[in-house]
């Protein structure tokens, strides 16, 4: 909490070298924090399920059949140690929680996705909203770009905006790793120019007019507010420039890696900054799912990418000033078997994960709760998937005892957990 | 000495004054009444301030433990029952987050107050037990706004006895706008439509049905033909509400309307030529049984049968998919009867890639007999069990005995998945339980009337199942099917959703339903029979375009009711339109979405809603998004499509040459089945010879034009 007075002093200390400019940008981003929540969300959603054994939660004093390949290293925390193969999220130990005691019971993909994602288990009679959507709901969009943003696209149904409106679901905005990178349907076709698009919308609108007679549910009226929304968009300066990742300096782009995941996490801070209330960003469906050569897998390809791209997010949003609104979540459905299986990968294992967890007052160098010694159960404050979700709902400021009713008037709590007091909830 | 009466009435309503009050009859009903027992109260799954009520009443044996034992019993007070909080909170005698919920001496009150008095018992064993309850009058009709009418509530006990109980139920209405109804159970008529009252007390619930008209009948009320039995019931049921229907659709809008309801696909513009030049007085009832007969047909209804029974995630992916689309096509194509169909779908088990009804069991690899069950209970008989898998429904007859009992029809079916390959079974074990919840115990099969069924050694108990299901007198098999119908024809089911039959969901035109059920049984159970009757009616040829009267009417069919075309429709319609193919990955040149049985090969059957849910029965999304508009208007699929030189556009510009007036009406042909309106043609006319060297663009933007209006989007 601090007030006006208070930022100038720290951004005056900030000239002599003891406050890095960062800081003093997130201070003031925090004293405006403080009055209006104004909190967005990025969750790298790392789909198929991440081993918390190999990365986030190491055993090397587990038995051989269990034990990882890779070696703990410190990071800048003293006492919180990693997996080797994610150095530079090492060196941001102090931005982040480590939830070593996530839990559930579900081990299949499309149901442990849907609890991940909406907070609640599957359950036939309801077809929950993902949190995307309900923040985009509860909170609405706070310019033309829309307020739910998936990178490059919905890994499945977990991420539609379930039994709300299909205007609640995500807009996909495609991989930015592609060299000649657009949003899908976002700039005109080549050889179709304003004056044209104009003579199209004249046209149409002559043709729509006539047929409105025919329309006494304003169904097409609703479609026609979403014409005047693409358009919008279409149009609009700053969904264009938020979309314009080629903007970014090249150096920038090569920190964060020039991975679907790393331009994706760019993307995510860009659309963060220009005003995007929640963004997942993954590197495509299940594709953390290892079941076989878990450690080439992750050493070669997956755990670099993840390093580069979550750390050099953490460090930007940081020195930007946005760590402080912008909560950043990184996890799959689920954690992956302690046991290694004859094709030397590891299984779904729901029983106990790791979940890191930074920004919008999450507290950083912390680890929460634990595993066994062998990672196979909860040891220590276990956390539960509904607890997290609406800890992100807290957070943003959505009232999460809000009662939400199917179309046979079956209620359900939008959120049925408790804010999670070491999130700094 | 009135408000004496009613004093009088009313004790005798909560049993204060003539015998002992009763905990079930007489105390729970008050909870309920009082909206404290209601779904955002105490009945809600948690409760509500750490005090938790049963839903509606629905297990008195709960409320008695909340009332008299949970936390220390704080909540009665026997030795002073005017101080106990059960009484203090609601009379707001004390702080309460629901406010006042009755007054201190009302009868609520004093019901309470007596049976803490004389000692808060809970019913002896055997006492009745409500066993349903009755309204009079069921259905009616309010004419005048603000007229009146008091419904009465009966209830029925297990010994036989009968008790009115209008002063002890909780009266709600569907739609406060079209009737409001107070406590006491006086209807008020409001606006002009329908709705249903919902009344409720110790778990039962009943619906009336009610209907206002602002007017009494119109004297000059136009006489309607009627082409056949559909038409009597709708036309007889618009004229009770004193609403006139739509006039007939032009040959324009039929034509096009026909062609997508029926097959999925737009008439060419040949088609529409030939048919809008025929003066054959019987060219339509010609062209319904064409459209009946053709392939694309079978197509179009294979992928709805293929929604329905959630192919598009089924795991044995391509190959069974295949299969088993093939089989549903093959099945409508000939007209199989439906209930036969079903009944081989209900035995199906085998190898995947070579059994195709196996697959209608092989939704995900490992089978459950409840998740197979609750599947085939709402789609095929239209009743949503799920509920009951972990609670008695609240307000329907389904208890968990009827959702493990009907699983347990299945309790030895199972599946072996080898990696999705040829290895993959749906087969019988030979044994196998469904256990209940509750008693721990293997659970009898058991019919959703009722009765149980006993599995002999070496049978398939499905057998049993697939004939209660499909026989003449199953009460749900039939309608549930014709209504499925109705609904894919005129846009809303006779029962909306059409898979939530249930007493408190009334049918709009319960007539029609028992018609259209009894003519299907009557017909050998055939789709195509029942699709001709619907599409020779009157009421299906109506236009969309509404009058003063029917502007409003939303479930009456007194107009046809404009749809969006589904995902395929659209992508096919614009394949066809602009002559330009989409090649699908793994599919032969030509193929026609439609036809695919699963899976999003292309963005745009994505993008508009071609999802199938693996878990759940879904509706499709129909509601527009801004990612369908962005793709539609400024998307790659229309634009290539456009600009082809192999498309239609490019061959016509030079087919038409100078030939202008003829090129639009081609246009509007191909894309909206009509030709274009004088005051369309005129202004485009004027826009080419103003611009000449612009001829293509002018017709590329006319085609997008087209492509995007509301009139192209909607089957109308």
């Amino acid at each position: 909490m601090m007030d006006r007075r208070a930022f100038l002093k720290a951004g005056s200390l900030g000239l002599f070298g003891s406050v890095t400019w960062g800081d003093a940008l997130a201070m003031r981003a925090q004293a405006g924090a403080a009055s209006k929540k104004n909190i967005s969300v990025i969750h790298v959603l790392l789909s198929g399920g991440m081993s918390h054994m190999d990365t986030l939660d190491m055993k090397p004093h587990t038995r051989s059949a269990f034990r990882s390949v890779f070696q703990p290293i410190k990071t800048n925390v003293a006492g919180i140690e990693i997996s080797d193969r994610l150095p530079l999220l090492a060196r941001q130990a102090d931005k982040y929680t480590i939830i070593r005691s996530a839990t559930h019971k579900i081990s299949v993909h499309e149901r442990a996705s849907y609890l991940v994602m909406s907070g609640h288990e599957p359950l036939a009679t309801v077809n929950h909203p993902s949190m995307g959507a309900v923040i985009g709901k509860e909170m609405g969009a706070r310019n033309e770009l829309p307020p739910y943003i998936t990178i490059p696209s919905m890994t499945g149904l977990w991420e539609t905006a379930g039994l709300l409106p299909g205007k609640y679901a995500p807009f996909e905005a495609g991989d930015p790793n592609r060299a000649d990178y657009s949003v899908r349907d976002i700039k005109l076709p080549m050889d179709v120019d304003w004056a044209r698009m104009e003579r199209r919308r004249s046209l149409l609108a002559s043709v729509d007019d006539k047929f409105r007679a025919y329309d006494t549910s304003g169904v097409f009226e609703t479609a026609s507010s979403f014409y005047q929304a693409a358009y919008d968009l279409v149009r609009s300066p700053a969904a264009k420039e938020a979309f314009a990742i080629e903007q970014e300096p090249e150096a920038m782009r090569e920190k964060y890696g020039r991975t679907s995941l790393g331009q994706g996490a760019l993307l995510a801070r860009r659309l963060v900054e220009a005003g995007v209330r929640f963004v997942t960003v993954s590197n495509g469906y299940y594709k953390w799912d290892h079941h076989a050569k878990v450690f080439e897998n992750l050493g070669d390809r997956y755990l670099p990418e993840l390093d580069r791209a979550l750390a050099t997010l953490l460090e930007d949003l940081h020195n930007r000033g946005l760590l402080q609104t912008t909560l950043v979540i990184a996890t799959g459905e689920f954690g992956r078997t302690p046991e290694i299986n004859v094709n030397a990968g590891r299984d779904h294992w729901p029983n106990v994960f790791s979940i890191l967890v930074a920004g919008a007052g999450v507290p950083g160098g912390q680890i929460w709760g634990a595993s066994d010694a062998d990672g196979m159960y909860v040891k220590d404050n276990p956390v539960e998937i509904p607890d997290l979700v609406t800890t992100v709902f807290h957070k943003v400021g959505v009232d999460f005892t809000k009662e939400y009713h199917t179309s046979i008037g079956r209620p359900f709590r939008v959120a049925e957990g408790k804010p999670l007091a070491f999130l700094g909830a | 000495m009135r408000a004496c009466c009613a004093l009088i009435l009313a004790a005798n309503a909560f049993g204060a004054s003539k015998h002992e009050v009763s905990f079930v009859k007489d105390v729970v009903p008050i909870f309920t009444k009082a909206g404290c027992a209601g779904s955002n109260c105490h009945g809600s799954v948690r409760g509500k301030g750490g005090f938790k009520l049963s839903l509606f009443g629905y297990e008195p044996e709960l409320d008695y433990e909340a009332i008299l034992k949970q936390d220390g019993g704080r909540r009665t007070d026997l030795a002073n029952p005017e101080k106990s909080l059960i009484l203090l909170k609601p009379t707001f005698g004390i702080p309460h987050g629901g406010g006042e919920r009755f007054k201190k001496g009302s009868l609520e009150y004093v019901a309470i107050r007596d049976w803490l008095a004389a000692g808060a018992k809970f019913d002896s064993a055997g006492s009745p037990r409500i066993v349903s309850l009755a309204v009079s009058p069921g259905e009616y009709k309010l004419t005048g706004l603000g007229t009146r009418k008091q419904l009465s509530v009966t209830a029925h006990y297990t010994d036989g006895s009968e008790e009115d109980v209008t002063g002890k139920v909780q009266f709600s209405s569907n739609d406060e706008a079209v009737a409001s109804v107070s406590p006491a159970g006086v209807v008020t008529a409001e606006a002009a439509g329908e709705t249903a009252i919902m009344i409720r007390t110790l778990g039962q619930s009943i619906a009336a049905r009610v209907y206002v008209v602002k007017d009494p009948p119109m004297r000059d009320y136009p006489s309607i033909p009627e082409n056949n039995v559909v038409d009597r019931y709708v036309f007889e049921k618009l004229r009770d509400v004193n609403v006139i229907p739509s006039q007939l659709s032009s040959d324009e809008h039929f034509l096009r309307r026909a062609y997508l309801d029926v097959t999925g696909v737009l008439p060419t513009p040949e088609e529409a030529e030939a048919f809008l030049g025929s003066n054959d007085p019987a060219k339509r009832s010609a062209l319904i049984e064409v459209l009946l007969q053709r392939p694309e047909r079978a197509e179009f209804w294979a992928t709805y049968f293929a929604d329905l029974f959630r192919l598009g995630f089924n795991e044995s992916r391509d190959k069974g998919a295949k299969l088993f689309y093939n089989w549903l096509r093959e099945a409508l194509l000939e007209d199989r009867p439906f209930d036969r169909m079903v009944r081989e779908l209900m035995l199906g088990q085998g190898n995947l890639f070579y059994s195709p009804t196996a697959n209608f069991y092989f939704i995900t690899r490992k089978l459950d007999p409840g998740d197979v069950a609750t599947h085939i209970s709402q789609s095929l008989l239209g009743v949503r069990l799920e509920c009951a898998r972990c609670h008695n429904h609240p307000w329907e007859k389904w208890t968990q005995d009827d959702y493990y009992g009907f699983a347990a029809f299945f309790s030895r079916l199972a599946t072996k998945f080898v990696n999705a390959g040829s290895e993959s079974n749906v087969y019988l074990r030979d044994t196998g339980a469904v256990i209940h919840p509750k008693t721990k115990q293997p659970v009898q099969p058991r019919y959703l009337t009722g009765e149980t069924e006993t599995e002999a050694p070496g049978e398939d108990v499905r057998v049993k199942l697939a004939a209660w299901m499909t026989s003449p007198e199953n009460p749900f098999f039939a309608r549930t099917i014709v209504n499925r119908i109705w609904r894919r024809y005129l846009g809303r089911g006779l029962v909306e959703p059409v898979d939530d039959f249930r007493v408190t969901n009334p049918a709009s035109n319960q007539k029609l339903l028992d018609t259209l059920a009894e003519e299907f049984v009557r017909h050998g159970f055939r789709i195509r029979y029942i699709e001709r009757l619907i599409l020779s009616s009157r009421t299906y040829q109506l236009s969309a375009l509404p009058n003063e009267t029917n502007r409003h009417d939303t479930v009456n069919h007194s107009r046809y009711y404009p749809k969006r075309m589904i995902a395929e429709q659209l992508l096919d319609a614009l394949v066809q339109v602009s002559g330009v193919e989409e090649r699908f990955p793994g599919w032969i040149p030509g193929t026609r979405a439609m036809t695919i049985p699963h899976g999003s090969p292309a963005d745009l059957l994505a993008i508009f809603g071609r999802v199938a849910d693996r878990e759940f029965i879904r509706e499709r999304d129909s509601d527009p998004n801004i990612t369908q508009v962005l793709h539609m208007i400024n998307g790659d699929l229309l634009h290539k499509k456009l600009t082809s030189p192999q498309g239609n556009l490019t061959r016509w510009l030079k087919e038409f040459d100078g030939r202008d007036r003829e090129l639009i009406d081609r246009v509007f042909l191909a894309a909206l089945s009509r030709r274009a309106e004088p005051d369309e043609r005129r202004a485009l006319l004027s826009q080419l010879e103003k611009s000449p060297a612009e001829r293509g663009e002018i017709f590329q933007d006319l085609t997008w034009a087209l492509l995007n209006s509301r009139e192209f989007l909607y089957v109308h």
